[in-house]
């Protein structure tokens, strides 16, 4: 089973991080689930493949009423990232889907209906959860043609899809602890999976203009407090979109 | 319930050696149809002593259209079967998945035991769908079956028709030829009658 571990709370505004499960079989990639949580109102960032369910789903339930999750947020269409779709709307038809209006059609070939779709156009859109008001921060490109994040202001919480994401050992900490060794297990991903520098340029410049304390990845560990501003110059340096020819840093 | 996925994956491989049958029955029906229209002209070439053969030609040629007619009617269904038994795999497949999740925890558990007996019901749905639609293919390959047999009998006709003709050589060439290909029709079905019977079972 995965490891809940409650990163932000205040009442009963929640992020839970849903990550690193020792089971997990070595051929499929690790994940993280982000639950947000106001009240009796959850929504699940980018909820996972359908064969990590079991594992995200029975944690969810271990630590707050599943039943309690009335949206997901899809990032992007990658398998990895909404495949499990069909099971949570087995779970619960009503459950609602974010994505890119650029997915919408591809989407449901993992499930749902045109009544799942919430479609989120490219230049972003406010998500409302409870009394949570939350933007879906355009990130195109980065690493999918259609890619959103999820900016939590009250929380000052970014969750940030595969921006930031870093391939880590399955008992790795939740937390970024040493950015410079840190940086050095994100940086193939980055330049191999970000396909466009102006694309990233525009994240960079409007994430910087975010007020983030948090910017959780789906693979890999949370940065926080300062770490945050350095993976965003970070990122910002790299040279993204190489495959097969050396890079110009 | 593994074992009824086991059991849709092995139903897929069926539908698909089904359609391998009902396209046999097509070319062989349609080859039958061409034979059948050059035994019309061979026999009009022969004269009056051939218009016997000739008329039973004419048959044999409506009911190769008939068969025809027959088999685009079995593979429509046969499409239909192959949808619910995909839908059956599927199905099976997050099945699978939410039992799997249900045994890793009590809360789990509780929360998807509902889930659990609503995905049974439509297991069951489903598989009567199949059931349906197997026992209405059978009814068409039993349909196509009767028509092969008329033609059968037909075939035999030709051939006394052929032995009275005077171009007897030409005519028994062709009354062989068809007799032939039609003896090409009834195994596929037979092969796709006992194939639905598996999967009914």
């Amino acid at each position: 089973m995965k490891a809940a571990r409650t990163i932000y709370q205040n009442g009963g505004h929640r992020w839970i991080v849903i990550t690193r499960d020792p089971a997990r079989p070595d051929y499929l990639i690790d994940t993280n689930e982000y639950l947000i949580t106001d009240g009796e109102r959850s929504l699940l960032c980018d909820p996972g493949g359908s064969e990590i369910f079991p594992a995200v789903f029975a944690t969810i339930s271990s630590e707050c009423n599943p039943r309690d999750i009335v949206s997901v947020f899809s990032s992007h269409q990658d398998p990895d990232i909404i495949s499990s779709l069909a099971l949570w709307l087995e779970f619960n038809p009503d459950i609602r889907c974010y994505a890119s209006w650029l997915w919408t059609g591809f989407i449901p070939h993992f499930g749902g209906t045109r009544e799942t779709f919430i479609s989120i156009p490219d230049e972003g859109m406010p998500i409302e959860l409870g009394r949570l008001e939350m933007d879906a921060v355009p990130a195109h490109y980065l690493h999918s043609s259609g890619n959103f994040h999820l900016h939590d202001p009250a929380a000052r919480i970014l969750f940030s899809g595969d921006v930031g994401a870093a391939l880590l050992p399955a008992d790795a900490d939740i937390f970024v602890t040493d950015f410079d060794r840190h940086i050095r297990q994100a940086d193939a991903f980055h330049r191999r999976w970000m396909g466009s520098n102006e694309a990233k340029r525009d994240w960079c410049e409007r994430a910087a203009r975010l007020e983030i304390d948090m910017l959780c990845p789906q693979h890999g560990a949370i940065y926080q407090g300062q770490d945050v501003q350095r993976f965003i110059n970070w990122f910002d340096e790299l040279h993204v979109g190489v495959v097969g020819r050396p890079s110009k840093d | 319930m593994p074992e009824r996925n086991s059991s849709a994956a092995a139903a897929l491989a069926r539908v698909v050696l089904i359609n391998e049958d009902i396209k046999q029955v097509v070319r062989s029906a349609f080859a039958i149809n061409l034979m059948a229209l050059n035994a019309i002209l061979v026999a009009r070439r022969a004269g009056t002593a051939a218009a016997g053969f000739g008329v039973v030609a004419g048959e044999m040629r409506e009911l190769s259209t008939s068969l025809e007619g027959c088999m685009a009617g079995l593979r429509r269904l046969s499409d239909d079967l192959l949808a619910s038994v995909t839908r059956a795999m599927r199905h099976g497949r997050v099945e699978r998945i939410l039992i799997r999740s249900a045994g890793l925890g009590e809360a789990a558990r509780i929360h998807l035991d509902p889930v659990l007996q609503r995905s049974g019901g439509r297991a069951r749905a489903i598989a009567r769908e199949i059931d349906g639609q197997c026992a209405h293919l059978l009814e068409d390959v039993e349909s196509a079956v009767r028509i092969s047999r008329m033609a059968d009998s037909l075939a035999h006709m030709a051939k006394i028709e052929a032995s009275w003709s005077s171009d007897r050589a030409g005519l028994a060439t062709v009354s062989d030829e068809l007799a032939q290909s039609l003896r090409g029709i009834l195994p596929p079905l037979q092969a796709l009658s006992a194939k639905l019977r598996e999967i009914r079972q």
